[in-house]
């Protein structure tokens, strides 16, 4: 895999320093053209910003970038796409009010201007081409970037960065969000570009992939460079050491459930909601895990909103099996005892700029209510310090703003506050997505535990491997309808699913 | 560390009008026209934080004020002065339940729904007024000075700042502010509470309402004018944020309004004729806003 080729891209130095906050510290890097180099590192070990520093999007406190043999000294991302440089950033970096079209060409527009005016039927064909060249999954061309999921408006980013046909292309956590069939696609190109004598750095915590992916891997850890190594012959468990500075043993922490005699605790019965799921029936069992897996359009995120009842079904019933009480609304879910930790963990799952302290008490407020309706702030505080000790949420204190903590420990008090309140059946989707290594397997210990107490457990993950450590059984979906249920006894093969999936 | 600059900034113009106007800025008589300058807005302000704090706003309390003073008049001429704060409670109460429904049932923006409310509402006035001016009895004069109203004030405060700061109702009333998709994930009533903020907002309306008739003495079509902007310059200017959630604290209400009010005020009493001083009103909280967001800034980029 390794070539010796010359370097593209060399950074020298390089701080970055945001208030008293040490973001990037000296980091010197070579980069060589025809590769695909990996950056991994736990979350706020630097990698977003270094990579941003050479996209144009953050300056430099420190350091010089040389791109070829030319000081390379990008003032804007524009700056950066005009010499050859474009990336993916890992939040999301589309107008939601402009159509597909529109934000692959946004700021590149003149190429399409006759006199001032700009022929939009060309941009939308040069849009409709891009997609097609590089082979990536077509987007509605004209929908508005709001109406567009995660996924989508990710693909719609990748064109953006390869429009401008670029000699380095950077992607920050781009699989992330990405289903399976999506992902395949994306290593296809980028070996296509390796091919054609690109480089390509490509920010993942997806160790397997990685590895699988690139050539070379450099470790950042507390913004610092810890090494660069070939891929070849590298192991997870290398990387792991290296990314965290000590062993990480074991992620997955599977205990068999108590099946035997194990009685269903929600009974989902035909299920059909318009166009994404068609005639679900499956049962959830006390303390097992039941994985849920499939292509992005498979239904498997609105299955999780139709249980919670944050979607309401055109057809069939969710029934608690043991009252067989149907549960038709997000606040009988609740009172119910059915906790639901969603994927899109920033806008749905927290209040960002509000405390620690809000944000694990508020599915909790009932119970801090007591005469005249007084909500008591002590009682909110001893609670929320509790959770904060209990599932070891890194924070200076309770009253810390969650937007100052990094992907993981966020993820934590969204757990957390869900956790923290009498369930009996716990439903997570993507609960380790853009998650770093030591906190991912933290939350599959909290898993395991969570089960333990005989909570019905709906896991529903686009990692097929986190599927495959965690589950008793696997539900795959397909088209919004139920393809297969594997049991772990039958043995869960990876390729076996895979075929089933697509 | 941003939490203390509008305190600051009270502190600061309490200091300049001392150096400035000397003890005539310090007695009691001073003191109380203080505070009556600025009691409507603090009534005003005890509803519409409810709404600012879930994210909303309410550009029609000015009209339905005004709205709820005319109605609330035509009754207390025709059956009675006992009628006053029932009626202007109601109808306040009526009005708000009408934005309530509209913007958390029917999707409306709350900018679009209240601003038009507020056109439709002046609108309205001259078919009830006749085209002149509704007297009220003489009586309700009484009621518009400090030994009445401050009893009230606190009354009132006591209350709103119970619900707002101690009950469920405001702490789902700031989350909706935050996050109104992670406030309905976790079980908060999301309409029934945008419902509850714009009621509270109206009658609240219907209270300075009263108050305004007392003051006035009657009802012309220019009443409750810019009242509810003035209700959010002074929240504003006690470093409430526009976007509301859970930072938003009832107390700011207070040093907003206290500090405008000592503002015009202290000008006026050193000289600086009145409408220079409403335009200083404005460029100050401009000031405070862009030092508040010097530090929010600072801290923000340090977390990233």
């Amino acid at each position: 895999m390794s070539r010796e080729n010359a370097c593209v891209l060399k950074v020298e130095g390089l701080c970055k320093n945001f208030g008293p906050t040490r973001a990037v510290a000296d980091v010197s890097l070579e980069f060589r053209a025809g590769e695909v180099h990996g950056l991994i590192g736990e979350n706020g070990s630097g990698k977003s910003t270094l990579m941003g520093m050479v996209a144009g999007i953050h300056s430099r406190d420190k350091g010089r970038m040389f791109k070829g043999n030319q000081l390379y000294d990008p003032e804007s991302p524009a700056h950066a796409n005009e010499q050859g440089i474009s990336m993916v950033v890992q939040e999301l970096g589309l107008v939601d009010g402009l159509t597909v079209a529109e934000n692959i060409f946004l700021g590149k527009t003149e190429q399409f201007a006759q006199r001032g005016v700009i022929n939009l039927r060309k941009m939308r064909a040069a849009a409709e081409e891009a997609f097609a060249a590089w082979g990536i999954t077509p987007v509605p061309l004209d929908a508005l970037a709001r109406s567009l999921t995660v996924e989508e408006k990710k693909l719609v980013e990748l064109v953006r960065a390869l429009s401008v046909d670029p000699d380095v292309l950077i992607l920050d956590e781009i699989t992330a969000a990405f289903s399976h069939n999506n992902r395949a696609l994306l290593y296809d190109l980028l070996v296509k570009l390796r091919d054609q004598g690109k480089l390509i750095l490509f920010v993942s915590h997806n160790l397997p992939e990685i590895l699988e992916l690139c050539d070379r891997i450099t470790v950042l850890k507390d913004g610092e460079k810890v090494t660069t190594i070939a891929a070849e012959g590298a192991t997870e468990d290398q990387l792991k050491r290296l990314m965290v500075g000590r062993e990480v043993k074991e992620t997955y922490f599977y205990t068999p459930a108590q099946t035997t005699g194990s009685k269903p605790v929600l009974t989902v019965d035909g299920i059909s909601v318009d166009g994404m799921l068609h005639n679900v029936s499956f049962e959830l069992r006390r303390g097992e895990v039941l994985g849920v897996g499939g292509l992005s359009d498979s239904g498997i995120h609105e299955l999780g909103r139709v249980l919670f009842g944050l979607s309401k079904p055109d057809q069939g019933k969710v029934i608690l099996t043991e009252t067989g009480e149907v549960i038709d609304s997000l606040r009988k879910a609740i009172d119910r005892g059915i906790a639901y930790v969603p994927k899109d963990r920033d806008t749905e799952a927290l209040m960002v700029r509000a405390t620690i302290e809000d944000n694990l008490c508020l599915p909790s407020t009932d119970s801090f209510v007591g005469r005249l309706g007084f909500l008591s702030p002590r009682k909110r505080k001893a609670f929320a310090r509790e959770q904060l000790a209990a599932f070891e949420i890194k924070a200076s204190g309770i009253r810390q703003a969650v937007n100052q903590l990094s992907g993981g420990n966020r993820q934590k008090v969204s757990l957390a506050s869900w956790l923290s309140r009498p369930n009996r059946i716990l439903i997570l989707d993507s609960p380790t997505r853009g998650v770093d290594v030591g906190i991912t397997a933290n939350i599959y210990k909290l898993i395991a535990e969570v089960k333990k107490q005989g909570i019905g457990i709906l896991l529903i993950s686009d990692e097929l491997p986190e599927l495959i450590g965690c589950s008793d059984r696997i539900l795959i979906m397909k088209n919004g309808a139920v393809a297969k249920v594997f049991e772990r006894a039958e043995g869960f093969g990876e390729h076996s699913i895979v075929q089933v999936m697509i | 560390m941003e939490h203390i600059i509008p305190f600051a900034g009270l502190v600061c113009l309490l200091l300049l009008f001392t150096v400035l106007v000397g003890s005539k800025f310090w007695r009691p008589y001073n003191l109380r026209s203080i505070l009556n300058q600025t009691v409507l807005y603090m009534f005003g302000g005890l509803g519409l934080i409810f709404v600012i704090a879930q994210g909303s706003i309410d550009l029609s309390q000015g009209a339905v004020l005004a709205l709820t003073a005319t109605i609330s008049a035509i009754l207390v001429n025709k059956y009675g002065l006992w009628l006053i704060f029932p009626a202007a409670i109601l109808t306040g109460a009526l009005f708000g339940l009408l934005n309530g429904v509209i913007i958390s049932k029917l999707k409306v923006p709350s900018v679009t729904c209240t601003l038009a409310f507020s056109i439709a509402y002046r609108g309205l006035l001259p078919v009830f007024t006749r085209g002149g001016p509704i007297y009220v009895p003489f009586k309700l004069f009484d009621l518009y000075n400090f030994k009445n109203m401050f009893p009230v004030l606190v009354l009132l405060t006591l209350i709103f700042g119970y619900l707002f700061e101690y009950t469920k109702l405001g702490y789902y009333t700031k989350a909706v502010g935050e996050n109104e998709i992670k406030a309905r994930n976790s079980g908060v009533p999301v309409e029934r509470v945008k419902i509850i903020s714009y009621v509270l907002c109206g009658i609240m309306a219907g209270i300075a309402g009263v108050f305004t008739l007392s003051r006035v003495g009657g009802v012309d079509v220019s009443i409750g004018n810019f009242f509810e902007l003035e209700v959010m310059l002074a929240i504003f200017t006690g470093g409430v944020p526009v976007t509301g959630g859970m930072s938003t604290r009832i107390y700011r209400l207070f040093v907003g309004a206290l500090t405008i009010g000592v503002l015009v005020n202290g000008l006026t009493l050193y000289g600086v004729s009145a409408a220079l001083a409403e335009g200083l009103k404005g460029l100050m909280l401009i000031g405070l806003v862009f030092i508040t967001a010097r530090f929010t800034m600072g801290r923000e980029a340090a977390a990233a």
